[in-house]
């Protein structure tokens, strides 16, 4: 019984056993329709605007890990404890007490999360600025989200650059594993680049419709910020003046008026980064981000829930200030009202983030983290035109800044004359001491006295026998990322 | 779509076939031609013991004309010439050939050197054992059929050297864990690679369970009837498992089953009916002595005793004898076999029932086969294996861990002195332990927390063989494991477990199958006597997907429709449902060249691509080596009387493992990124999405390098054979979870890191002891393996569940934890020693501060404080070795056999003691325990004193708990009557066999908890040699019969 002849049968079983190789690759695509994946996503420009809007979700915290996000608890609170500004009063958290006093090393656990909270907020930029071209969508609004991607990763590596010195500069979606660090320079070119493009953004939202996202002033006082620290004195002086010529921005009157709820994104705020749960909308962990940690655990008696006031502002500090100067009753608190009437005297606390009257049991966290506001573009404008002997510019925006201090809410008090006729050196130590007195607590004071050269000169005055030496204008490596990166040299004298 | 297009034309290949097919012929030979010279030649074929041998396939040498031998081995064929050759042949017999002088011819077979000619099935093929250059190990029906198993996995244990199986729990049909070779993966999976009739089936208990059955997994080999196994090979060097490529890693079971054989029709029925029972009850204190005991704890603590009159309480409940019951098992197999030259079948239906010991727990299995062979014309043969099975169970929760202790645990630790039944509460049952130590009513959970779950298997193929040329030959196979799986589970709201919930049902189904087509050309030639080729090369492509759903509800009213009405619930919880899809391509070749029949060589090769893996790396090859040289063929050994045979073997190869979950080099996109913008009073919500994993475009195979070196060898005429074998197995890219720099975004991934090693011995004896009459065989094999982690990128210890760990230098089931050291006998050396922290004479409360009668811990570090640091290596779950020894013997018609089968040198946690050594009165604790507590006139050295509160040394994980778990078993026990032909011929019955067997009769071991074989973490990777509540091991009797017609 024949069925069929041999020649055809074995051409059948070749066509059985022949593969193409584009079919074969095809039958190993993994193509699960339960999960979204990278290969079915970044095609809208829904997933655009969420591409980005993850860059900001990981500025304040996550609902994963430490539920520490770039600006929540780590990077101005150690930009604080590594200077003249704050003393750690949280007891076994080792982390804290080694930046307080500069005995810090690689191990720190503070500094591996302002790396590795940083580097993540990096990564999703990167993923933005890759995938977002691609995306067939409303040109105008594809520039907005890449320039806003771009300002981002500007920033995020601007602090990076300004605490390790020399880092990774990862700017490439799936960039190698272990990559090896970049020159401080190459890395201070990406952000100027970056920050560059973001100049390209809207100079303005409206209130609900985009109000807090990243704006051409924001670009431009960051930059600013960047010439600053790179002492290119003009430039900074033209990047401040643009944002002061916008028209965009002004000083609220009264200094107390900074950090109620109900400024936040207002006149003064540049860039801020938003916290707080959106009405019970989200569901992770937001609650004292500052309060819990800054306000004195006295407050109790006052109806104040969990506060612990981890950190508190040294004495030097505290006493510097004029003790009219409205920063200094906005900034501290140093009196308990009992429930008796008396009151109680404690040492101060800061108490700038807590908005009493709209937040009463100060245990809530609604409160933006202001990352450059509008004083700060003075404050940098008045300190590169005394560089470059621009003194009308200088004293004209110090005593901006200083004008505001005298307000007491109703009236200008006879304290904190205007500057006039210092020199060079006298104004700078005048502006660095005004920068200390108006951004408390805003993670501003290791980046001013590294920038300044003065951490060596002025830590040990409020810190008597905390010493810091060279080293310390930069912070170690991590130890777990050299752990696991062998490309990573260690800053010296670590 | 490639895939596709290749079934179809399968499909249509075989579909022309089957519809162009004969009916199926008789059983007598066709005769073509008749000349004037034909002749009938009659005669009878027996066996050199006598017997008559049916089926034994007789050939006319220069002819075509072929008949077989019926049932009683008689013959009869047409011989076309004067003179003329006969040709007998059959397998395990030396081919005879019989020049043909008288009408009739009687002929009498000798039976072939056993060992040699014994058919071994290797992947993708078979091989005389003689010719076999790899390490396979053999396991016949007949060893299986010893012990009554659920599945044909539980019936391995000790059968093989070099296979370690341990049963994960008691409970009927639950999964077992094989190891072959040892463990080689951390991550990946440990599991053998399963064939059954060159299917590669799935037996991840993972992937056909929904999770709602209560208790360990149901095994998906339980849908395989033992009884329908006709053999199961065991590859363990790379030379045999490198044709499985990234599969064999782990080793490779190749399960055949039973196929028609020329001859005759027979019908075969078997059946037994058994009893089983929990193998040991442990002594826990009766009411009296946990009163009496409660009491002094209350007392010692500065309390109030609770009971009055600890003696008048008498023995209370016995909550295991409550518990645990004798419980039935049977088992009904009925098949028909048989077949001509050019039909074979074997066809059977097989019911199998099992309750379990403990209440409300049973095993049902339907299983139905048909296997099928078919020579359509000289050189075209088709046939299939295909099985059908359903398997029903019901289950208790057991292996719950030690936070919600399931009905095992409860019923060692619950109060004895409570009633069972408390007419007074919602529901009748006593409601929970009192004494502190949150357990619910065992009886309670066991009757009335009820879960079901039926799982459905088709498993088959089809396949065509056709002769290309002489010597040449294509084959392609078509089949497929497809599988449903319903669970449902309802928990009334009166137990105490159900209390936050008020009454839970789930329901869930998975449905998934695999699909496999594999088309292979093998090819043999011999050039002249000296050499010998067989090639073979191969395609195949398989793909797995399942789907599953899950739908649960909490609070429910009304008890009475339980898991029927989920709609019925005030609390409806989200459903949640999954899929999962992988695919893999593959090519394969073997060479095999044998010179002058005394130097043997195979080469194997295997290209496999699969899903799971990054773009790019998803292809591997898989080579292996092996040179094997008869050393009895030579001739200055061939001279030797006393050695029958004597081989070397060497090989050397590559494989792989890929046993990871698809997906896992995907990025996949979720939401974390949310937060808030901030304006004036208000706030704009947004929300981001952004990869949830590092994409680890490098991920690719686990790899093992394997290397064996073995020798069979037989003596006195096979009288005395032995197989040993050394292996050394390197397992390199090892997937692991690793810390990774964050300037990825992550800090951790899978990454293909690490290296483990095994190395060991394999050993396997058999000797026949006596021969005659009184036959008496016997066999031992030892399996003795050493596994070493040597590398986990990291010098930090990986914590695992159970108090295990993994670290560098150690093998996988380590133990770490204190170390026990005794009793204080006095306070003041209890006031003066290390002690644990809040035990310190200075502590804050006085109760808790060490006195006489506490546990001692041992001061490792010498600080003078008992802390984390304090903890140290307490020993491993990897046995010294395992053995197996059984022996059969013959005495006229009675057979009898036994089977040891044993572990040597491995250590437990018995978590359960945790509990069960716990002196606070929380809980019962062993009678042997609680009787010699330490008291000021009772100065134990080994039990602290009762302390009802401020004991800090509770659940503290130390040496106290870690036991050796070493054991020697008499795992069957059986005892058969063989009815003789001559009473048999006269009720038609070909043969007939009554038996009687035990299994798991006696145990030989130190361990404290139920069994020392208990595995709560079942096929976990890395957390092995764990007793946390699982379901005893049953001891069982039973009585069989099978007879043939």
């Amino acid at each position: 019984m024949k069925i069929f002849s041999k020649y055809k049968l074995i051409i059948a079983l070749l066509c059985v056993a022949s593969c193409s190789l584009t079919a074969c690759k095809k039958f190993l695509m993994e193509d699960p329709k339960n999960l979204v994946t990278e290969t079915n996503y970044y095609k809208t420009s829904g997933d655009a605007i969420s591409a980005v809007n993850s860059i900001y979700g990981y500025l304040n915290s996550t609902s994963t890990g430490t539920t520490a996000g770039v600006y929540h608890s780590s990077f101005w609170v150690a930009a604080g404890l590594a200077s003249d500004e704050l003393s750690n009063n949280q007891l076994a958290s080792p982390n804290f007490d080694q930046l307080a006093t500069f005995t810090y090393g690689p191990q720190n656990s503070t500094l591996q999360d302002i790396w590795s909270t940083h580097y993540k907020a990096i990564t999703i930029a990167n993923i933005a600025i890759a995938r977002i071209p691609a995306i067939a969508m409303d040109e105008t609004l594809k520039q907005r989200l890449l320039n806003e991607a771009h300002f981002l990763r500007g920033l995020l590596y601007f602090d990076l650059v300004r605490m390790f010195g020399s880092v990774p500069l990862v700017i490439v979606e799936n960039d190698a594993l272990k990559p090896s660090a970049a020159s401080a320079d190459a890395i201070y070119a990406q952000v100027l680049t970056d920050l560059t493009a973001a100049e390209n953004l809207p100079a303005s939202y409206t209130a609900g419709n985009g109000l807090g996202r990243a704006t051409s002033g924001a670009a431009k006082a960051i930059l600013a910020k960047v010439y600053l620290t790179r002492k290119d004195w003009a430039k900074c002086a033209a990047k401040a003046k643009e944002v002061i010529n916008s028209n965009q921005y002004s000083l609220w009157d009264d200094y107390a008026d900074v950090f109620k709820l109900s400024s936040r994104n207002g006149k003064e705020a540049i860039f801020s980064v938003g916290f707080g749960d959106g009405g019970g909308s989200i569901s992770f962990w937001e609650v004292g981000q500052f309060n819990v940690r800054l306000l004195p655990s006295d407050l109790s008696v006052e109806g104040v829930q969990n506060a612990q006031g981890w950190q508190f502002p040294t004495l030097p500090l505290y006493n510097s200030y004029d003790q009219d100067d409205r920063r200094r009753s906005t900034t501290f608190i140093t009196e308990i009202h009992n429930t008796d009437g008396t009151t109680k005297t404690i040492r101060p606390y800061i108490q700038k983030y807590w908005d009493r009257v709209a937040e009463p049991a100060g245990n809530g966290s609604a409160n933006d983290y202001p990352v450059i506001r509008y004083a700060d573009v003075l404050l940098m404008c008045a300190e590169a035109s005394n560089e470059l002997g621009n003194s009308a510019d200088a004293y004209k925006y110090i005593n901006m800044v200083r004008k505001r201090a005298r307000f007491n809410g109703t009236t200008y008090l006879s304290i904190l004359p205007d500057y006039s006729s210092l020199t060079k050196d006298e104004f700078r130590a005048a502006v660095l001491q005004e920068r200390r007195w108006e951004f408390v607590a805003e993670g501003q004071r290791w980046f001013d006295l590294a920038r300044t050269g003065t951490l060596e000169k002025l830590v040990p005055i409020a810190k008597p026998g905390v010493v810091p030496s060279a080293k310390n204008y930069l912070f170690p490596i991590p130890q777990t990322e050299r752990d696991v990166n062998p490309n990573l040299p260690q800053n010296a004298g670590y | 779509m490639v895939a596709k297009k290749h079934f179809f034309t399968v499909l249509t290949v075989l579909a022309v076939i089957i519809t162009q097919m004969p009916a199926m012929g008789s059983a007598e030979s066709k005769i073509t031609h008749y000349s004037r010279f034909e002749r009938i030649i009659k005669g009878t074929v027996t066996a050199d013991d006598g017997s008559t041998l049916p089926g034994v396939s007789v050939k006319v040498k220069g002819a075509s004309a072929v008949t077989v031998t019926d049932v009683n081995g008689r013959f009869s064929i047409n011989l076309p010439d004067e003179g003329g050759t006969l040709i007998f042949s059959y397998v395990g017999f030396k081919t005879r050939e019989v020049l043909v002088t008288t009408a009739t011819v009687n002929v009498v077979l000798t039976s072939d050197s056993k060992e040699l000619s014994q058919v071994v099935v290797i992947g993708y093929g078979t091989t005389r054992k003689s010719d076999l250059t790899g390490s396979v190990a053999s396991v016949k029906a007949d060893e299986l059929k010893a012990v009554p198993a659920t599945t044909f996995d539980q019936a391995l244990q000790g059968r093989a050297a070099g296979v370690q199986v341990t049963q994960t729990s008691g409970k009927p049909g639950a999964e077992t864990s094989i190891r072959i070779r040892g463990t080689s993966s951390i991550n990946a999976g440990n599991e053998p690679l399963y064939v059954i009739d060159g299917m590669l089936v799935n037996s991840d208990g993972g992937d056909v369970s929904t999770g709602v059955n209560l208790g360990p997994r149901i095994s998906p080999l339980s849908s395989i009837n033992p009884s329908d196994i006709e053999s199961i090979e065991i590859l363990k060097d790379a030379s045999s498992t490198a044709i499985y490529g990234s599969r064999g890693a782990n080793g490779v079971v190749l399960i055949t089953t039973k196929r028609g054989k020329a001859g005759a029709g027979s019908v075969t029925f078997e059946s037994y009916y058994g009893l089983q029972q929990i193998s040991n009850k442990l002594n826990v204190l009766n009411a009296a002595q946990y009163a009496d005991f409660v009491n002094e704890a209350k007392l010692n603590a500065n309390q109030t005793p609770v009971y009055v009159n600890p003696k008048n309480l008498g023995e209370g409940t016995n909550w295991q004898n409550e518990l645990y019951r004798t419980a039935p098992m049977a088992s009904y197999q009925l098949s028909f076999s048989g077949g001509d030259d050019k039909t074979k079948y074997n066809i059977s239906g097989g019911y199998f029932t099992q309750d379990g010991i403990i209440v409300n727990s049973d095993f049902k299995r339907y299983s139905f086969r048909a296997n099928l062979d078919r020579d359509l014309n000289s050189r075209l043969t088709v046939g299939n294996s295909i099985t059908y099975s359903r398997v029903s169970s019901s289950g208790v929760l057991t292996n719950a861990g030690p936070i919600v202790p399931g009905v095992t645990t409860a019923a060692l630790l619950f109060n004895p002195v409570l009633p069972v039944y408390n007419s007074g509460v919602n529901g009748g049952y006593t409601f929970e332990n009192d004494r502190g130590k949150i357990l619910g009513n065992p009886i309670a959970d066991a009757k009335e927390y009820n879960s079901y779950g039926v799982v459905s298997r088709v498993l088959g193929n089809v396949y065509a063989r056709y002769k290309i040329a002489d010597g040449l030959e294509f084959k392609t196979t078509f089949g497929i494991d497809a599988f449903s799986d319903k669970e449902n589970s309802f928990g009334p709201n009166f137990l105490k477990r159900t209390q936050a919930s008020k009454g839970e049902a789930s329901v869930g189904t998975v449905e998934g199958m695999t699909w496999l087509n594999e088309n292979t050309l093998t090819y043999n030639k011999q050039i002249n006597k000296d050499h010998a080729f067989n090639l073979l090369a191969g395609y195949t492509l398989q793909q797995f997907q399942n789907e599953s759903l899950l739908a649960y509800a909490f609070d429910f009213p009304d008890s009475r429709t339980g898991y029927h009405n989920l709609g019925a619930a005030l609390n409806p919880q989200k459903p949640v449902n999954n899929e999962s899809r992988w695919s893999m391509i593959s090519y394969l070749a073997r060479a095999n060249y044998t010179m002058m029949n005394k130097y043997l060589f195979t080469l194997t090769g295997r290209v496999d691509g699969s899903s799971k893996f990054a773009q790019g790396k998803q292809y591997g090859f898989f080579p292996s080596a092996a040179f094997a040289w008869r050393l009895s063929e030579e001739e200055f050994i061939k001279n030797i009387r006393e050695i029958s045979n004597l081989k070397l073997r060497a090989s050397y190869g590559l494989i792989g493992n890929q046993s990871i979950a698809p997906y896992q080099s995907l990025a996949l996109i979720g939401p974390y990124g949310q937060g808030v913008f901030n304006s004036g009073n208000g706030s704009e919500v947004y929300s981001g999405n952004e990869p949830l994993t590092y994409v680890n475009k490098n991920l690719k195979w686990e790899s093992t390098r394997q290397l064996d070196l073995g020798i069979d060898a037989s003596f006195f005429n096979d009288r005395v054979s032995l197989t040993a074998d050394y292996y050394e197995k390197k397992t390199f890219d090892l997937l692991l979870a690793t810390p990774i720099p964050t300037t990825t975004g992550f800090s951790s991934t899978l990454l293909n890191i690490g290296n483990i090693v095994n190395r060991g011995f394999d050993f396997d004896l058999r000797t026949v002891n006596t021969t005659g009459k009184f036959s008496w065989n016997s066999s031992i094999n030892i399996s003795i393996n050493r596994n070493k982690i040597t590398n986990l990128n990291s010098d930090t210890d990986i914590q695992l569940a159970g108090g295990s760990l993994l670290r560098v230098g150690q093998p996988i089931g380590t133990f770490y934890g204190y170390i026990f050291d005794g009793i204080f006998q006095t306070d003041a050396e209890a006031a003066s020693s290390a002690v644990l922290k809040g035990q310190e004479a200075t502590s804050s409360n006085p109760a808790s501060r060490a006195r006489a009668g506490d546990r001692k811990y041992r001061d490792v570090n010498n600080d003078h404080v008992i802390d984390e640091k304090d903890r140290t290596l307490l020993g491993s779950a990897q046995p010294k070795f395992t053995w197996g020894f059984g022996n059969n013997i013959n005495y006229k018609n009675f057979g009898l056999s036994f089977f040891f089968q044993g572990s040597q040198g491995n250590k437990m946690a018995n978590l359960n003691n945790l509990d069960l050594l716990n002196f606070t009165g929380q809980n019962n604790i062993l009678a042997e325990a609680g009787l010699n507590r330490w008291t000021p006139a009772n100065p134990s050295n080994k039990y602290p004193r009762a302390l009802a509160s401020g004991s800090l040394d509770a659940g503290v994980y130390s040496s106290a708990i870690v036991e050796d778990a070493s054991y020697l078993r008499l795992k069957s026990l059986s005892l058969a009557y063989n009815f003789s032909s001559a009473l048999l011929n006269k009720i038609k019955v070909k043969n007939l066999r009554l038996y009687v067997t035990a299994s798991n009769l006696w145990t030989l071991t130190n361990y404290s908890g139920y069994d020392p074989e208990a595995n709560t973490y079942g096929q976990s990777t890395t957390v092995v040699g764990i007793d946390s509540g699982g379901y005893p091991m049953a001891k069982t009797y039973i009585v069989g019969l099978n007879v043939g017609f």
